[in-house]
């Protein structure tokens, strides 16, 4: 096959309109319903790495995962750990040990979860890792690094409308 | 005098049929019925099902149906071929047949017109290309695509994350294959290849979950897997097609991935080769244009109780290099530039918290202005043809007030026997 074309700005359009630059070595699925972003990474691709958008209060968000391990949830986000994803002020959601991740599916024993939640005036972005606690340890530094690697992109908006959207997502365009 | 039929021969017969009335006024009734038939069976097939069914020149023979497959009437030729055969009979009758000089002139004028309009069907039909572009309030597109195509695309990521430009199986490929075909397909920029094995054209991509299980033996690929569904005849660029890839070495034919593709999926599946990372999309098809449309403003009103639209207009910036003009893009006033025509195909309200869209459909079309210029030649042919015969008659009865010229002398040229 030789048939090539130039590129358009289809070829620069991004869940959410933010680029990100996985590591190496993971691989990306098709996505879903509640899935924008979907990596398998590790051995047997045991390991899944997922970037969502929902909607709601930030807290209930992160203690509905930690409940998906069985853990207490947090009365504050005082609790949780800080970071820093798109210019903007992002919490840790960590835990490990039997993790049940509902729709009918069977509890998963030694897993382990690392989840960022973004602030954001319309809805809240997720970022979450979950696998076997073996596996996870491996990718952290990777997960970090990837969260970092989210760029807002405005090539499709007209200059306008940028500022806009510079605004929301605290990034000035590179 | 003309020959009576009888005493002609045989080519002078063939060309006295191909060229008579009889077949124009069987070809225009034929039409007649097409056109009938066409727009009552659209109704239950949708517009494009429909055209495609009645117009394409694969359609020899057209059978009309009711929604639920009954057949209402005898089989029809299809369209594309009673044109054909109109064309020729026009050209025939209406210009080779016809008499000539300057008082047929106006006539020969509209008649080679029409045939003119016919041939830009033709020209159409071949040539033209169409697409979508949806364009969101305060953005820039600078493609369309194909609704009815779907590629499959295949390129590699830089170092920053950047797409690279894909090597691109073309629809017709894929379509050829049916659903037991395979296709093995090579890249001259790539050092692996591509191999479908399973092409359903009406699919959807489910996840296996225990509330959706996959039937028993179907192929299940990174949790996910393909549903065949029935095809949506009244919308077709609702159909999206799926298939089961595999990514082998080209040379060991080593397996490096298996992967489900599916046109529905708006973003690629990637997998890892030799330290560096690809992307495969199946979409439809690209159609980059050679200019970026703006949209600054779209606005519209449905009738009222309805989602259908009564108007709806966008405000656009054409910008192609450093050139920017300003369009306003309503109902049946399209904007046109390079040979390129935008119709406003659509417009999404948007809900709180969201943006509104346009969407276009973009046409190109060699003979897109043809017709426009046929009718105004046939315009001008008839207008001529009217005009030399009202001078004529006025002419003639004139010449019937005057006092009448003296009788002549000589004989009468013909006498009755």
């Amino acid at each position: 096959m030789t048939e090539t074309r130039r590129l358009t700005l289809h070829d620069k359009v991004y869940p959410g309109d933010y680029k990100d630059a996985p590591p190496i070595g993971w691989r990306r699925l098709p996505g879903t319903q509640f899935r924008l972003i979907n990596y398998v990474a590790g051995e047997n691709n045991s390991v899944e790495i997922v970037v969502g958008e929902t909607q709601g209060d930030l807290l209930a968000n992160a203690n509905r995962w930690l409940g998906q391990f069985g853990l207490s949830p947090v009365q504050s986000l005082e609790f949780l750990g800080r970071t820093e994803m798109l210019g903007k002020n992002a919490y840790l959601v960590e835990g490990e040990g039997i993790y049940s991740p509902g729709m009918g599916r069977p509890p998963k024993e030694g897993y382990a979860m690392i989840g960022v939640i973004r602030e954001s005036s319309f809805n809240l972005i997720t970022l979450k890792m979950i696998g076997p606690a073996e596996e996870v340890k491996k990718q952290r530094d990777a997960f970090f690094q990837y969260m970092r690697s989210f760029e807002a992109i405005y090539d499709h908006k007209i200059d306008s409308s940028v500022e806009e959207a510079e605004i929301e997502t605290g990034e000035e365009r590179k | 005098m003309a020959k009576k039929f009888k005493e002609m021969s045989l080519a002078q017969r063939i060309f006295r049929i191909a060229a008579g009335f009889e077949i124009a006024v069987a070809c225009l009734s034929l039409l007649f019925l097409l056109t009938f038939f066409g727009t009552i069976e659209q109704r239950w097939f949708g517009l494009w099902t429909t055209i495609h069914k009645y117009f394409d020149y694969n359609s020899v023979f057209v059978l009309p149906t009711r929604g639920d497959g009954k057949v209402i009437f005898p089989p029809l030729p299809g369209a594309y071929w009673v044109i054909v055969v109109l064309s020729v009979n026009m050209f025939l009758g209406g210009i080779v047949r016809a008499r000539k000089g300057w008082r047929k002139a106006g006539v020969l004028v509209s008649h080679f017109a029409i045939l003119f309009m016919l041939v830009a069907g033709a020209v159409s039909s071949v040539y033209k290309e169409e697409g979508n572009m949806r364009v969101l309030q305060g953005e820039k597109s600078d493609y369309a695509q194909k609704l009815f195509k779907h590629d499959i695309e295949v390129f590699a990521f830089d170092e920053e994350g950047d797409r690279e430009e894909p090597a691109i199986i073309r629809s017709k490929s894929i379509k050829a294959l049916g659903k037991k075909g395979e296709l093995e397909a090579s890249f001259e920029k790539f050092d692996f290849k591509l191999e479908i094995d399973r092409y359903l054209p009406y699919s959807e991509l489910a996840l296996d979950s225990p509330t959706t299980r996959p039937p028993e033996g179907e192929e299940v690929v990174d949790g996910f897997f393909l549903v065949e569904v029935e095809k949506d005849t009244k919308t077709e660029e609702r159909n999206m097609p799926g298939c089961y890839v595999s990514i082998k070495d080209e040379k060991t034919d080593d397996l490096i991935q298996r992967l489900v593709l599916w046109a529905g999926n708006p973003y690629p599946v990637t997998f890892n080769h030799d330290g560096k990372r690809y992307g495969v999309t199946y979409l439809m098809e690209i159609w980059p244009m050679p200019f970026e449309v703006e949209l600054y403003k779209t606005f519209g009103e449905n009738h009222p109780g309805t989602e259908i639209p009564s108007w709806f207009q966008s405000n656009i910036v054409k910008v192609d290099g450093s050139n920017r003009t300003d369009y306003e893009i309503v109902m049946n006033e399209p904007a046109r530039h390079g040979g390129y025509t935008l119709y406003q195909a659509g417009f999404t309200r948007a809900a709180e918290g969201e943006t509104p869209s346009s969407t276009f459909a973009v046409v190109n079309n060699p003979s897109d202005k043809w017709p426009e210029y046929a009718l105004w030649a046939s315009a001008a042919g008839l207008l001529f043809h009217f005009m030399a015969m009202l001078v004529r008659f006025i002419g003639g009865s004139a010449k019937k007030g005057r006092p009448q010229a003296p009788v002549s002398n000589k004989p009468p040229i013909y006498r009755k026997s």
